[in-house]
């Protein structure tokens, strides 16, 4: 078969779902959850972890009607020609602004933790080239690459474990004190790091394997990035007070900075910047690759180095050029959210809708193996 | 696509020739301690200890320490004066101690340390003091029974933290009790005694974010890091029997302890809060002049005799923190944890300095030496 290299097994799914999915929130979550959730932040993501499951289980019900196809295709199928070429072009902007998100993330906090005095273009040439050098790859190679790069997760959580000696378990509670309405504000405020599941809309076509695996796949790759955040979640809180938290950024390196490990290994943050960089990296070819497809879906092309290098150049001189105010990432993050409830749970539960209705499925092209 | 290829390496490549943020050791001058006092018209004045190396004969080189002293606004424009007057940057990523000036101390401290929070290259790892009198005149002296200043200072405080005299802290675990309503802090507190001596004489008392003037010394440092549950390798105590007084060698016993169990108990009764710790020692006699030891009365009334010594400068331990209102054992941390709708009608800062807290005290003897 011709696309016989896009293929991957459910076992590779996994590591593709979590890289893409854990990447520049991780930082950052902590400090943005707490600031509404308070000690109830992990009830929180607990809540979004719970949405991300159902969606997935969507997702997977939608890909067990059309086995063979992307969402794109799915669009335009159910949606009509031009109906669906139009949400594919939203797909497009939608993923094209979480790139440039990244990429404004992974700029800033480079510039701000270590390279303080190199240019922004040259730390955004970096992720340029890596975008470009992986992003054109076919699915297999990029989920390959990610498979070495999981290993970077576990470190951190290892990490981590250093600062077990200076926590402190009160701060956890009064839980019941958080209100519920400030818990799902909480939990709306995590969305943008769980972004990169929905990247199964688009990846289930080419994962080899029976319904039963993929489902097992994908459920624990979420469980996993769930797993995760939490346990992120929870150090930051047992490690700071209340309000310093609230004043810090980016607390999974601010709690790196104090901590020395034996005696005398210091300043680990560096270190968990600079492996930071490559979960964003995984994220953001992640996101170049679905991008990529949609480009070939709606212009039929063979090859993807056209549109990667155009992402890449765009993104590139987007996020150098368009000055940056603490306010506009605010209205950038607050626009992925709705983008996001859009994109990732209107259209794909409308899809399942609207082929209920008409009875459409993919026939002619048979069970799934 | 051989050309592609090459082409692509040779972009790469111009991407490895440099470095904007290099920062070359021999181009730096690493500051290792700082000391900060409170100068007239509520300026900051700071200490720094500079080290550098310089070449002696034969290639080898020799560490050496310069002071330089500035008054300023605030910390960032005093440090901005010093690099005036050094040769090469200042590098402040390398600070190992801080030294506060009681003055200074005494008012909110944040502002002095904000600082070092803000900088993404400094260390917080940095230990924290306060110093009687002025922080400088430590820091001037340059060497302290013939070490460097800095290194001895820091070797002085790692040593009383493992004799159990100070709290192991660092400028990060300071903020996050600075920002913490529930729990006060406590730092070393050091002397110059006279002109070549500093001593850690003991730990100082904070109530929010500032120093409350009152410390603790002698023994109850010790009883009160036990009583919070530190654990450390090495704690030795001198405790004065009970009904024996004046100054004779048989009226004191010498013990290390070896483990410590300690439970911490709040309960709140008609709306207030009250608190008891349990403290259990398991001790080992080092000396113990009076020499009869072999049979198990004797051990069980010494060690009832050593529990109630305790026990006794424990509580006056804990009038001293009240007194502070410094409620360096988190008690207001439980209250929020565990009773928050009380806690909510409380007004702490009145109340800890009248509520009830006890510390009960009971000494095992698990060895006596190779004699009885």
């Amino acid at each position: 078969m011709e696309n016989n290299k896009e293929n991957i097994s459910c076992f590779q799914m996994f590591f593709f779902i979590v890289l893409a999915t854990i990447g520049e929130g991780i930082l950052s979550f902590p400090n943005l959850v707490f600031k509404d959730a308070r000690q109830a932040s992990w009830i929180s993501i607990l809540i979004t972890g719970s949405i991300a499951i159902f969606l997935a289980l969507t997702y997977l019900y939608l890909h067990r009607r059309f086995p063979r196809k992307t969402i794109y295709e799915i669009c335009i199928v159910m949606f009509g020609k031009w109906v669906g070429r139009l949400i594919i072009v939203g797909y497009l902007i939608y993923f094209f602004l979480i790139c440039m998100s990244i990429n404004r993330i992974y700029m800033e906090t480079i510039k701000n933790w270590i390279l303080t005095s190199t240019p922004a273009s040259v730390i955004l040439f970096l992720m340029f080239m890596l975008g470009i050098y992986l992003g054109k790859e076919n699915l297999r190679m990029i989920t390959r690459f990610f498979q070495l790069c999981f290993w970077i997760i576990i470190f951190l959580m290892l990490m981590n474990l250093g600062s077990f000696p200076y926590l402190h378990w009160k701060y956890l509670f009064p839980v019941n004190e958080v209100s519920f309405p400030d818990i799902l504000k909480g939990s709306r405020r995590s969305i943008p790091s769980f972004l990169g599941f929905d990247s199964l809309l688009i990846i289930l076509p080419f994962v080899k394997g029976t319904m039963k695996s993929k489902v097992k796949s994908s459920m624990f790759s979420i469980v996993f990035i769930i797993f995760t955040y939490i346990y992120v979640m929870l150090t930051c809180i047992l490690f700071f007070s209340s309000k310093e938290l609230i004043l810090i950024p980016q607390p999974i390196l601010y709690l790196f900075k104090s901590i020395t490990f034996f005696g005398v290994i210091e300043r680990l943050d560096l270190i968990i910047v600079s492996l930071w960089i490559v979960m964003m990296m995984t994220s953001y070819v992640s996101y170049i690759y679905l991008i990529n497809m949609g480009f070939c879906t709606l212009f039929h092309l063979k090859k993807r180095t056209i549109p990667t290098i155009i992402i890449t150049v765009l993104v590139y001189f987007l996020v150098l050029f368009i000055p940056v105010s603490r306010e506009s990432i605010v209205t950038q993050f607050k626009l992925i959210t709705i983008l996001s409830f859009i994109f990732s749970s209107v259209i794909p539960l409308l899809a399942i809708i609207l082929s209920f209705l008409f009875h459409r499925k993919d026939m002619n092209e048979g069970e799934p193996q | 696509m051989m050309i592609g290829k090459r082409f692509f390496i040779f972009i790469v490549m111009l991407a490895l020739t440099g470095c904007w943020d290099e920062k070359l050791l021999k181009d730096s001058s690493l500051v290792l301690s700082i000391g900060i006092d409170l100068a007239k018209n509520n300026e900051v004045k700071t200490t720094t200890a500079i080290r550098t190396s310089r070449i002696i004969s034969g290639g080898q080189s020799e560490s050496i320490n310069y002071i330089v002293e500035e008054i300023s606004n605030t910390i960032r424009e005093t440090r901005l004066e010093v690099d005036k007057q050094i040769p090469g940057v200042y590098e402040q990523n390398k600070l190992r101690i801080l030294l506060i000036g009681d003055k200074i101390a005494s008012k909110d401290l944040y502002p002095y340390f904000d600082v070092f929070f803000r900088d993404p290259r400094s260390s917080l790892a940095a230990k924290v003091a306060v110093v009687k009198g002025e922080a400088s005149e430590i820091i001037k002296m340059k060497k302290l029974k013939e070490n460097l200043i800095s290194e001895a200072l820091i070797d002085l405080l790692k040593s009383a933290e493992e004799h159990t005299i100070v709290p192991v802290e660092n400028q990060q675990t300071i903020l996050t009790s600075m920002f913490d309503v529930g729990e006060d802090f406590t730092l070393p507190y050091m002397e110059k005694l006279d002109k070549d001596t500093v001593k850690v004489t003991g730990v100082a008392l904070f109530h929010r974010r500032s120093f409350t003037g009152k410390t603790l010394k002698g023994n109850k440092p010790i009883i009160f890091l036990m009583a919070k549950g530190e654990k450390s390798k090495d704690i030795k105590l001198t405790e004065r029997l009970e009904n024996k007084d004046g100054r004779n060698v048989k009226n004191f016993v010498s013990f290390s302890v070896l483990k410590t169990k300690r439970n911490m108990n709040i309960k709140m009764v008609k709306g207030k809060p009250a608190a008891t710790i349990n403290l259990k020692l398991f001790i080992e006699i080092n000396e113990y002049p009076e020499g009869s030891l072999y049979g198990q009365k004797e051990e069980s009334a010494l060690n009832k005799k050593v529990a109630r010594r305790i026990e006794k400068e424990a509580n006056a331990m804990v009038d001293t923190l009240k007194s502070a209102n410094c409620d360096a054992f988190g008690i207001g941390r439980y209250l929020i944890a565990d009773h928050h709708k009380e806690w909510e009608k409380l007004n702490w800062d009145k109340e800890y300095p009248d509520m009830a807290f006890k510390i009960n005290v009971k000494v095992e003897t698990v060895n006596r030496g190779i004699i009885q």
